[in-house]
Order: C-alpha cells, then sequence, then structure tokens
C-alpha cells in the first residue's frame, strides 16, 4: 500500500520582554528557582492580569512577517485543565480571536519552493517548569506566565525534510525580526508535530500521533521519519494506530509513547472576563508593521542582486543572522563583494566555530577584514601571507600593523623583482633550454626560485608575468 | 449556604492560605450583609430574554501594560504556601510515571 504522510505543527515561542505576559514580575533564563514571581503568576485570589504591551508588538511583528492578518481587538480566553504547572489552574490564551490568522510560511523543497499555511498564531502565558525525580516533582515558577506565541500550521508538510525545512525557516524568520531566542535546545523554541498516515489520494485524516520533546531541527526530520516508518508498518500489517501523544528518544533514535489520548480532552473554554476586549491603535499597529526588519527571503535576494552572490553563498549567510550581519559591516568598506562573502563563509566561520564565538561577538573587526581584501586584491600581500594575517586580525590586530611587523609585503616593485629574475635565469640556463623545448613545467620552477630568492615576498602573478616577459628576450 | 459567621469566615480564610483578624473579619461580615441585599435587588430584575454578559463593562478599552518590573515577591514569600519544598522547588508528588 502507497501512504501519504500528513503533517501539522505547533510551534511555541517565549518572547524576548523583560516582563510577563500577564504580571511585572520579570522574564528570566537560569535564574533561581521561583525568584522571578509575584501573586498574578502564582494564581492568588484577588489577582488580576494585566496584558505586556511589548508582547503585543512582537507577536504583531511575528504575525506580520508570516503574512498574516492582524485581528486589532485583541481577545483573551481560558483553557481550563488541572496540572501542578498550571497554578491557577487555566491557561489564559487566545482561543476564539487569535491575534494573526491565515498567512504561510515559504520553504525550499527538491521540487521547488512550497507554502506552508498557517491556522493562526496566538498569545499566550507559558506553565511553570518541572523537573522529576525518585521522591517526586519539584516546581519552579519562573517560567509561569512568560509571554509566547503559538504558531499552528495547515496539515500541508508531507516528509521529514519538509517538516525540518518548514521549523527551520520559521525560526530563522523570528531570529532575524528579534522576537525571541528561538534555542529549541534552552526551550525557547518548542515543536510539537502531528503526524498520521492516509492511502494515497484519500481525503480523509488518518489517526495521528502527536510527538513531543525535539530538541533540534534534525530530530525533527528524524522523529518525522521513524514516526512514518513505524505507522506505515503496523497499517501495511492490517494493525490500526491508536492516538497518542510520542516523545523522541534521541538516544535511541526513535519516537516513544508518552500517553493514550482518551478522546480529545476538553478545556472548557470561556472568555476570560478578567481581560476586557482591547482595541489596538491600528496607527500603531501600521508603525509596528512598517518598521519590521529585513527578512532572510530579502536579505538573501539582496545579497544576489546587489552584491552579485551565488545561491549558495548568499544562503549561506543568511542562515545565521549574525553572519549576514558581519558580512553586511565588512561590505560597508569594500566593494569586492565575493571575496568578503568567501572570507566570511570560509575563514572567519571556521575561526569562530574554533574559538566557540557567535560572529556577533567577532574579535575581527569588519574594517580590518575589509582593508585586508585590499591588500590581496592589489598585490601588497598574497593568499598564502593573507592567512597569516586573517590569524592576527582575528586577535584583533590592524592588518596593515601585521604586514609592517611581519615584514610581509609583497615584493611588487618591477625593477626590484626583475633584478632578482635576470639573477635567477642567469643561473638557470637549463631551464631556459627546456622552456624553448616547449616544456611549460620550466616557468614554474623558475617562478619557485624566485619566491625562493624573495623568501616568498615576491608576488606571484607579477613573477609569473615578468619571467615570461623575460624568456620571449632572450 | 453556611451562616457568615466568624468560624465559617476563618474556614475560608484557612483555604485560601490568607490570614485574618477580628477586625477584618468583622469588616468582611458587614460587607456581606450589604452585598446580601444587593444581590437580592439584582435577583428582582426580569432577566428573561437578555444575553448574559461577559465582561463588566461592554465599552472595548486600550490599555496596554508597559515591559517594565514593577512587582517580583520574595522567594520565602513565594514559596511559603507550599506544603514541601525541596531546593528551593515546590515540591509535590510525582505527576508523571
Amino acid at each position: 500500500m502507497n501512504y501519504e504522510t500528513v503533517i501539522g505543527i505547533e510551534i511555541h515561542c517565549e518572547l524576548k520582554t523583560k516582563t510577563k505576559m500577564f504580571s511585572g514580575a520579570p522574564v528570566a533564563f537560569g535564574a533561581v528557582a521561583n525568584s522571578c514571581v509575584n501573586e498574578i503568576d502564582l494564581g492568588h485570589p484577588g489577582t488580576l492580569p494585566c496584558v505586556n504591551k511589548e508582547a503585543v508588538r512582537l507577536a504583531i511583528m511575528a504575525a506580520t512577517a508570516l503574512h498574516c492578518e492582524i485581528d486589532p481587538l485583541v481577545k483573551f480566553d481560558r483553557k481550563n485543565y488541572y496540572y501542578s504547572d498550571l497554578p491557577k489552574g487555566f491557561q489564559i490564551t487566545q482561543q476564539f480571536h487569535p491575534i494573526g490568522t491565515g498567512g504561510y510560511v515559504e520553504i525550499e523543497t527538491e521540487t521547488g519552493s512550497k507554502q506552508i499555511r498557517l491556522e493562526r498564531i496566538h498569545m499566550e502565558e507559558d506553565t511553570a517548569k518541572q523537573f522529576h525525580n525518585e521522591e517526586g516533582t519539584l516546581i519552579d515558577f519562573n517560567r509561569a506566565g512568560t509571554p509566547l506565541v503559538e504558531i499552528v500550521s495547515k496539515a500541508d508538510i508531507r516528509s521529514g525534510k519538509e517538516a525540518a525545512a518548514y521549523v527551520e525557516k520559521l525560526r530563522s524568520i523570528l531570529n532575524y525580526l528579534g522576537v525571541s531566542d528561538v534555542k529549541m535546545e534552552e526551550g525557547s523554541m518548542r515543536c510539537d508535530v502531528n503526524i498520521s498516515l492516509r492511502e494515497m489520494g484519500s481525503r480523509e485524516y488518518g489517526v495521528k500521533s502527536e510527538i513531543k520533546n525535539l530538541t533540534s531541527i534534525a530530530n525533527v526530520q528524524k522523529a518525522v521519519e521513524y514516526e512514518v516508518a513505524r505507522q506505515s508498518e503496523i497499517l501495511s500489517n492490517g494493525g490500526t494506530i491508536v492516538q497518542e501523544t510520542r516523545r523522541y528518544d534521541e538516544a535511541q533514535k526513535a519516537t516513544v509513547s508518552m500517553r493514550k489520548k482518551e478522546g480529545n480532552v476538553d478545556y472548557k473554554y470561556f472568555p476570560e472576563p478578567n481581560i476586557p476586549p482591547i482595541r489596538l491603535d491600528e496607527a500603531w499597529i501600521k508603525e509596528i508593521q512598517s518598521h519590521l526588519p529585513e527578512l532572510p527571503d530579502a536579505r538573501k535576494a539582496r545579497y544576489q542582486r546587489e552584491y552579485g552572490l551565488n545561491d549558495y553563498d548568499a544562503d549561506v549567510l543568511v542562515a545565521s543572522r549574525e553572519l549576514a550581519q558581519f558580512f553586511d559591516a565588512v561590505c560597508q568598506y569594500t566593494k569586492e563583494y565575493k571575496m568578503a562573502a568567501n572570507w566570511t563563509i570560509v575563514e572567519l566561520s571556521a575561526a569562530l566555530n574554533k574559538a566557540n564565538l557567535k560572529a556577533s561577538d567577532s574579535p575581527c573587526d569588519p574594517k580590518h577584514l575589509a582593508d585586508m581584501i585590499h591588500m590581496i586584491k592589489d598585490a601588497t600581500i598574497s593568499s598564502k601571507q593573507a592567512k597569516i594575517v586573517f590569524e592576527e586580525i582575528m586577535k584583533g590586530k590592524d592588518p596593515k600593523q601585521v604586514v609592517e611587523e611581519k615584514g610581509m609585503k609583497q615584493m611588487s616593485d618591477s625593477t626590484e623583482l626583475l633584478k632578482m629574475i635576470q639573477e635567477v635565469l642567469d643561473n638557470n640556463p637549463k631551464s631556459i633550454e627546456d622552456f624553448k623545448n616547449g616544456k611549460d613545467r620550466a616557468i614554474g620552477f623558475l617562478v619557485g626560485q624566485v619566491m625562493k630568492a624573495s623568501k616568498g615576498t615576491a608576488n606571484p602573478a607579477m613573477t609569473n608575468q615578468l619571467i615570461k616577459e623575460e624568456l620571449a628576450k632572450r | 449556604m453556611e451562616q457568615m459567621d466568624k468560624a465559617y469566615i476563618q474556614k475560608l480564610a484557612n483555604q485560601l492560605m490568607f490570614d485574618l483578624n477580628d477586625e477584618e473579619i468583622l469588616d468582611l461580615q458587614e460587607e456581606f450583609v450589604t452585598l446580601q441585599k444587593q444581590i437580592a435587588l439584582l435577583e428582582q430584575i426580569d432577566t428573561e430574554g437578555v444575553e448574559e454578559m461577559i465582561y463588566p463593562f461592554e465599552a472595548e478599552t486600550s490599555f496596554l501594560r508597559e515591559d517594565e518590573v514593577s512587582h517580583v515577591i520574595s522567594r520565602e514569600d513565594a514559596l511559603r504556601n507550599a506544603k514541601a519544598v525541596m531546593a528551593g522547588h515546590v515540591h509535590v508528588p510525582k505527576v508523571v510515571k
């Protein structure tokens, strides 16, 4: 039997605010447990939630970048359930009136670009963090009330690769917007994947499983691929899929059952009476929408259009906002865009990786890299020497000073170089003869001799040219 | 409904983990009498065919809170009502298998 994979993804992102969604208590990752809370976060009787303006602004930015329509009337609802990570016994969310609807994320697939449509994007509050040990469960309420956006896709995704591409793209967009830290490993971006299979050509959905605990984009793909194999094996053997929540176990490289879902849980949603509907100022919304930072697709297009970069280079740069920003900074000082891209992608990335640094913390001044590129371009230094200079500018040094100190200047003075070449030619009559007999390799040998005589400072291109000219005269 | 006597108010306060002194209990009792009278008045209104309200006011609002830290309680206070505390965390019976 041939099955079609049907995937929908829910993503929760913590918004980068200073305070909680509904209280003035601070938001802090990694703070001492239960030190960033107040009565509202703990659900004490008599407290009232108060909506954080910055959280709304960030949600509008995200919704706009994802091509959603914004609802200017903000309303919240209660989702009721009883669990130890939820102090009030309900979560304040936007069930009936999400701030953004419609919209899409465009991903690249093997067969071209594809739009993954979005169901909605809404604001809500995070729950407390729990740690389970043998004796019980420990609760840290610092995370309780942290502003979140939940982004729900339609079931448009058809493979593990597409699922990974979708999450990657969304993460990149949210990162460029600066609305969230989007760190999957730290939980500031969390991803739940719903997967079901159906007979090819069927329009009805099969029974789904929901996968949680996906701490990296690579795991999204692996988990989906494992789950597709698991479900299709069950179906092929005439079995039925049980609706359940599973988690991805990294050690086993498999999804394992967490809990069976018995029908749909009734969350008894109703409007949150403590937050009257809030009408957003249309001018404020427009103001936010007209000041969105450049998004990854636009930046890639700009790199190709204005800097003439190829698809691959543009993709590599854009994949990391920090690296792209560094590249942009270098391009403020040079028009050698291709060289700037190469040095950023290859040498700079490698050096940063080795030092475990982000491009935003690079010890190398973008202007210094641009200066060094100019020195290569005008043959002040050879590309071999440039590698040594680069090591020094990665320590914050000025390339001009490095070249000076190391006496590295390439010999590009033709009179001096010519003198050296004449000497080498006089000492190597055999090579001249070889060359006259059509052995082009002789030139390489002669260039090598000049390099040796100049202790590596001779400009290789110029040396090559001058030797050819001199040989022609002899 | 149980009488709003001192013992009952004390019991409710305990359940909600409040401390109330005698004066506060007296205030609450007086307030409750007023409330009961008002409810009796409201109950006389014919609401047949009137849709229930979700919010106390029909008018939309526009207020949003600025994102500035305004109030945080101490860790001791945060944990004070917890039955059990372990390593600065609220400790409850294990909620997962």
